[in-house]
């Protein structure tokens, strides 16, 4: 009994988990051309030769993979810039991150249209500064191929995160470590670039692999306000999806699979970044 | 330099807010007018339609019980996995990231194709389900991370003094965790209200939330109603999470820290 009480205690989420693991294979199967439903049983690897040689993949996952890079770094460099100047009061920080968490993707793809498109707030104060003369004139940052608004949009919402991930680890770091530097004589720039920073890196490195995921798999931004071509990754896949004919679903669990085999990696990056983690945490506290 | 940053944050939070709530009331803001050139109530009467009020409801229901079943699902995982020691200890880590960094567009494509094998597609129990399944890192996380730093040494002296485990678990180590419970379910509710993409695919437009009705005002361009819809959505999260909040405050003089959420 006392043996199985932890499996009890945890039986929903193995059930839940389970789900999980089985639609993944799922996906898996069908990309392998094993699909029952539309009468495909043999196994193959003619999919993934097709969609590996094509181009819509090839243009797909580079630009997803630029959109978050992208705003990956934007949102690590703004969220680290914010702990750094606002880790010393609660209050300051609450007020940052608080309603950017609160507010759904959906609704910042609005406010950036509102505020970016040709028509958006931006241009009309540029058109009232004398700068442009008709919307047409000026650039265009929604639905863009550089996927500007996109990009904006991901750093309103992903900033506010890594704040919330860095800055706790960062007033333990700053009014030790940093504040020792500053004792001994260091600048506080070169206390915050040389000693607060170094040490809270893992919590960095953790907030970017989750802020980069998210951004490579998310649909809804891209959706909304990225370029009708080249299509992000997860755009292309549900495209994909969407194919009446059950033949071509193979097609799309491909590029599922192919999702998949990069949340695997950051999965693993991101325990190997965590375990850096915990031995900081520990140091830290000690 | 830090007064200004200050001033700065609270004008890139606050002034997108503002601008949703002028074009909701707005009625003709043409090209290059900096502010509307007329007012109306329409986007707000929109609103008050029954339907919508309707939705609205429903919706806040879907995310209160998904968010509630999360936390209620993930306390006695905490427990397990902070204080036992089983097989697939470690695996089950990892498995606990997937929802947050497999891409959910993958994710979400293999739930849809399951739940159509289970039966479970278009109905509301899916679309529960399928939340619960985005949520649960979050508390499950907070709630290991709680349950280490409340230890179980009070709760062991219970037991020597005679308490049975569950009272003792329930008089000593649950009041010191319910404000965590409190706050993530809080989070919880945040992380599911806002879920379009989702709700799409397991609801597949038969499950209507208050996220499926913003979208197609947003595709379609009407800014007016946008706005309407995008300020009374965050004002209903706001609304829940600041209940929420508010009890938690008043049962508890601190707020336990919580990671924030992306989605």
């Amino acid at each position: 009994m006392k043996r199985a009480a932890p499996y009890i205690m945890l039986l929903p989420v193995f059930i839940l988990v389970c789900m999980l693991l089985v639609s993944l294979a799922d996906s898996v199967l069908q990309s392998l051309g094993y699909f029952p439903a539309a009468g495909l049983t043999s196994f193959t690897f003619a999919y993934y030769k097709e969609v590996l040689g094509s181009l819509a993949l090839r243009d797909s996952l580079l630009y997803s993979l630029y959109l978050s890079l992208v705003s990956a770094l934007l949102s690590v460099a703004l969220g680290v810039a914010l702990s750094a100047l606002l880790h010393a009061s609660a209050r300051a920080e609450a007020l940052v991150y608080r309603l950017p968490i609160a507010m759904p993707h959906i609704v910042v793809a609005f406010l950036v249209i509102a505020l970016l498109s040709q028509t958006g707030l931006l241009a009309r104060l540029a058109y009232a500064l004398g700068l442009i003369g008709e919307p047409g004139a000026f650039p265009l940052l929604t639905q863009d191929k550089a996927g500007a608004g996109v990009i904006a949009a991901y750093v309103f919402k992903q900033a506010p995160y890594v704040m919330s991930v860095v800055v706790l680890l960062m007033r333990r770091v700053s009014s030790t470590c940093g504040e020792a530097a500053r004792v001994l004589g260091a600048s506080p720039r070169k206390a915050f670039f040389y000693v607060t920073l170094p040490l809270c890196m893992p919590a960095v490195s953790t907030a970017f692999i989750i802020v980069f995921a998210y951004s490579f798999g998310a649909y809804e931004l891209p959706f909304l306000l990225g370029a009708t071509l080249p299509r992000a990754f997860p755009v292309q896949a549900y495209t994909e999806f969407l194919s009446p004919s059950l033949l071509h679903r193979p097609y799309a669990m491909v590029y599922n699979a192919l999702m998949l085999l990069f949340g695997v990696i950051f999965i693993a990056l991101y325990l190997v970044a965590f375990k850096r983690l915990m031995r900081y945490n520990k140091a830290v506290y000690a | 330099m830090r007064r200004v940053m200050l001033w700065l944050c609270a004008a890139a939070v606050l002034l997108p807010v503002a601008l949703l709530a002028l074009y909701a009331v707005c009625a003709r803001w043409p090209w290059p007018a900096p502010l509307p050139q007329s007012l109306s109530l329409r986007g707000i009467q929109a609103l008050l339609n029954a339907d919508v009020r309707g939705t609205l409801l429903s919706s806040i229901g879907y995310s209160l019980g998904s968010a509630l079943l999360s936390t209620l699902i993930a306390l006695p995982a905490a427990r397990a996995i902070s204080f036992y020691n089983f097989a697939g200890k470690r695996a089950m880590r990892a498995v606990l990231l997937a929802p947050i960094l497999l891409p959910s567009t993958a994710f979400f494509i293999g739930l849809q194709t399951l739940f159509t094998r289970l039966g479970i597609i278009n109905t509301a129990l899916g679309v529960m389900l399928a939340h619960i399944m985005v949520i649960l890192p979050y508390p499950i996380w907070t709630l290991c991370d709680m349950m280490q730093s409340v230890g179980r040494t009070m709760e062991e002296q219970a037991r020597t003094l005679g308490a049975s485990p569950l009272r003792a678990f329930s008089a000593v180590s649950m009041p010191l965790l319910l404000p965590a419970c409190v706050s993530v379910t809080a989070l919880g509710f945040l992380i599911s209200f806002g879920q379009y993409f989702l709700t799409l695919m397991i609801g597949g437009g038969r499950v209507k939330t208050f996220a499926m009705l913003v979208v197609p005002y947003i595709q379609s361009g009407d800014r007016m109603l946008s706005a309407a819809f995008s300020f009374a959505f965050i004002l209903a999260a706001g609304t829940v999470y600041g209940v929420m909040d508010a009890v938690l405050r008043k049962h508890s003089g601190a707020r336990p820290p919580t990671r924030g959420s992306l989605v």
